[in-house]
């Protein structure tokens, strides 16, 4: 079952730990709708370098030179919420991360569902590539996959409500996303580059290309 | 010494190690390939250190009775290494600088509005050494030697800021010591008061009433939340009582700060407590240090009392730390406890309050059916938009963000002390400072936007 508004209300104002957090929520009134809550555009984007990179293999290295190797080929983007700052401009085609100016904590028995505005949409941008659910338990900032599929440069500015989340009540999950065995995105409070390369097949991989380049059986 | 203090200055001095380990990481990730080799020297004699403090680390936490750690004067070295460290730290000034934070500057924005609004303009330098200074106005100076300079420019002040503290927001309550000695010197505070009166036989005592005078600017300001870090830096100074030509001896410092505190009279239970188990650290610290003639020949408490005198006249009113309720205050902490950023807040009564409403409207929707629902309805749509009126977060404030965050820290650390600690634990510890980093910054970065946000 979706919440609707009220329920949403009732949520956020529970006293234990069955409570949503949405911190900082700005004004409700203006980011409640009826089955879902607008979140707002953080301060930090994410751009690759391109012109460094040729390609993304995890199985090559180990996690940490591949953690090392994504931030150094990463742009961080600080942008400050005021115009004369100049906000962040994505452009046609362009894929950036950024994050919710909100840190979410969901309760264990609610799961959540990233989606874009209408408004936004209808001009090219999508706010998520197939990432936007978000497990019972977990807590943190919510991470956009920004795109523009339109035609023109789109300009964002920090605290714009460009996405919207949904709450499904689910059976009180006994593994919840902290107790994963492998989590990596908990309790971020900014916008976090991607850490596929902690995908415990990748040691497996890692594993056998060691072997295949000692000249072992495979 | 005893097990808490010994563990403490343990977590203190495995942050500061482990805050080097992330400035050169940092680094690696801005430097160009012509440095790179530079950036490996310096990474294997950091590594070296570690090494080492970690197998004195390991020793310590083995130790069945904590007397021990006393005998053998383990932690004593652990503190020596801090040393060696900010021997090293000058030295990588060749690195390229990174840029500080942006909540740096809200910070500051916020904790002096009135200063930052009368044509003061203030940049933040990330610099190599431990250390924090000010440059407290760059025009007067040029204006000095370029006498075709325009008449009254701003004033462009700027504060420096340990690098490897950059994204550490508890100790930026540092820069709101330089920022007294920018307004002590725009005021002329210490100047007024001391001149006269000054001891002969010790010349440096002008220069450290000037000191006093931008220490109690920041505690005006930053309330406990200055005292706090002041006492963790003095914790692990390797001789916290030793003579400074430039600065008053650290516990005469810290003296005043308690004086000032207590004078402010305004402080919360669990403040006062968090504030006496720090004095406690620091005087079993520094009980067996051996004290400065200097230290008797002043007569601090009248120093004190004048430097308070002259501040009074200048730091306004609104300038001064106010202490938070005590329901927000604890509510703040626990929020933080448990993660949570903290840079609005919605009193606990009156979310229980919405709570109550919103689940007796719930109710009243379930078993009101029929032609009567539709009667309701609009009664109903009245009731929920009071409840959203209600609900109504507001933004906190930086000082109040940082009191509550070392507070968090404290209680954090004692947590880590009181576990039975292992080596595998050490890397823990650093991962909660970190995430307590970041929760920090979260919580001021979004302030000026609910700010700006709820005007309209």
């Amino acid at each position: 079952m979706i919440l609707n508004e009220l329920q949403i209300i009732e949520r956020l104002s529970r006293p234990d730990e069955t409570r949503i957090s949405i911190e900082p929520l700005i004004n409700l009134g203006g980011q409640l709708g009826p089955s879902s809550i607008d979140v707002r555009l953080g301060t930090e984007f994410k751009v690759i370098r391109r012109q460094q990179y040729t390609h993304l293999d995890p199985s090559e290295k180990e996690p940490r030179q591949i953690e090392l190797d994504v931030k150094k080929y990463t742009e961080e983007v600080l942008v400050r919420f005021h115009p004369q700052y100049g906000g962040f401009v994505l452009h046609p085609g362009e894929f950036a991360l950024g994050s919710t100016l909100e840190y979410i904590c969901l309760p264990n028995d609610l799961a959540g569902r990233l989606e874009g505005r209408s408004s936004w949409s209808r001009i090219g941008l999508q706010c998520h590539v197939t990432g936007g659910f978000i497990d019972p338990g977990f807590h943190g900032t919510i991470t956009f996959e920004l795109c523009n599929l339109g035609t023109v440069p789109i300009r964002l500015y920090v605290g714009l409500r460009v996405a919207q989340i949904a709450f499904y009540e689910v059976s009180e999950s006994l593994k919840p996303y902290p107790e994963k065995m492998y989590t990596k995105y908990f309790g971020q409070a900014g916008t976090g580059a991607s850490r596929f390369y902690k995908d415990y097949e990748f040691d497996v991989l890692r594993k056998l290309c060691r072997r295949a380049k000692r000249g072992g059986a495979l | 010494m005893t097990p808490r203090l010994s563990r403490v200055l343990l977590a203190l001095v495995l942050e500061r190690f482990s805050r080097f380990t992330k400035y050169l990481e940092d680094v690696s990730l801005i430097c160009s390939e012509s440095e790179r080799e530079l950036l490996e020297f310096f990474n294997e004699l950091l590594h070296r250190v570690d090494e080492r403090e970690i197998e004195r680390a390991t020793r310590i936490l083995s130790l069945p009775d904590p007397a021990e750690v006393e005998e053998t004067d383990a932690i004593n070295s652990l503190i020596s290494a801090v040393a060696e460290m900010d021997i090293l730290l000058p030295e990588t000034e060749v690195f390229p600088r990174q840029r500080p934070s942006l909540e740096v500057y809200d910070f500051l924005e916020k904790a002096f509005p009135e200063i930052l609004s009368d044509r003061w303009q203030v940049t933040v330098v990330l610099w190599p050494v431990y250390n924090f200074a000010v440059e407290p106005d760059l025009a007067e100076r040029l204006k000095e030697k370029l006498d075709w300079m325009i008449e009254r420019p701003p004033k462009h002040v700027a504060v420096y800021l340990a690098e490897i503290e950059r994204d550490n927001p508890l100790m930026w309550v540092f820069l709101a010591h330089e920022m007294g000695h920018a307004l002590d010197e725009a005021k002329n505070i210490g100047n007024s008061i001391f001149a006269p009166e000054a001891p002969a036989q010790i010349e440096e005592y002008p220069r450290w009433i000037t000191e006093l005078v931008a220490d109690t600017i920041a505690i005006r300001v930053l309330g406990p939340a200055y005292f706090y870090a002041f006492t963790s830096l003095t914790l692990l100074d390797s001789n916290p009582t030793r003579f400074y030509s430039s600065h008053p001896a650290l516990h005469k410092r810290i003296e005043m700060l308690k004086q000032e505190l207590d004078l402010m009279g305004v402080l919360e239970n669990k403040t006062k407590e968090v504030i006496n188990e720090y004095s406690q650290l620091v005087m079993e610290r520094i009980k067996d240090e051996p004290k400065f003639p200097e230290d008797t020949i002043i007569n601090w408490d009248d120093a004190f009392n004048k430097v308070r005198e002259a501040v009074n006249k200048e730091v306004k009113e609104s300038h001064k730390f106010k202490e938070i309720n005590r329901k927000e205050s604890e509510a703040l902490a626990a929020l933080l406890g448990r993660g949570i950023p903290i840079s609005s807040f919605l009193d606990e009564e009156l979310r229980h309050s919405i709570n109550e409403k919103a689940k007796q409207l719930l109710h009243n929707l379930k078993e009101t059916t029929g032609v009567n629902r539709q009667k309701q309805l609009p009664n109903f749509k009245k009731q929920l938009n009071k409840i959203i009126k209600d609900f109504n977060e507001k933004p906190t404030h930086p000082v109040k963000i940082l009191n509550a965050g070392w507070i968090d820290r404290w209680n954090e650390l004692l947590d880590w002390c009181s576990r039975a600690i292992s080596t595998n634990e050490l890397n823990k510890w650093w991962e909660q400072v970190q995430k307590g980093d970041a929760i920090l910054k979260k919580s001021m970065e979004a302030i000026p936007i609910h700010e700006e946000l709820r005007k309209v």
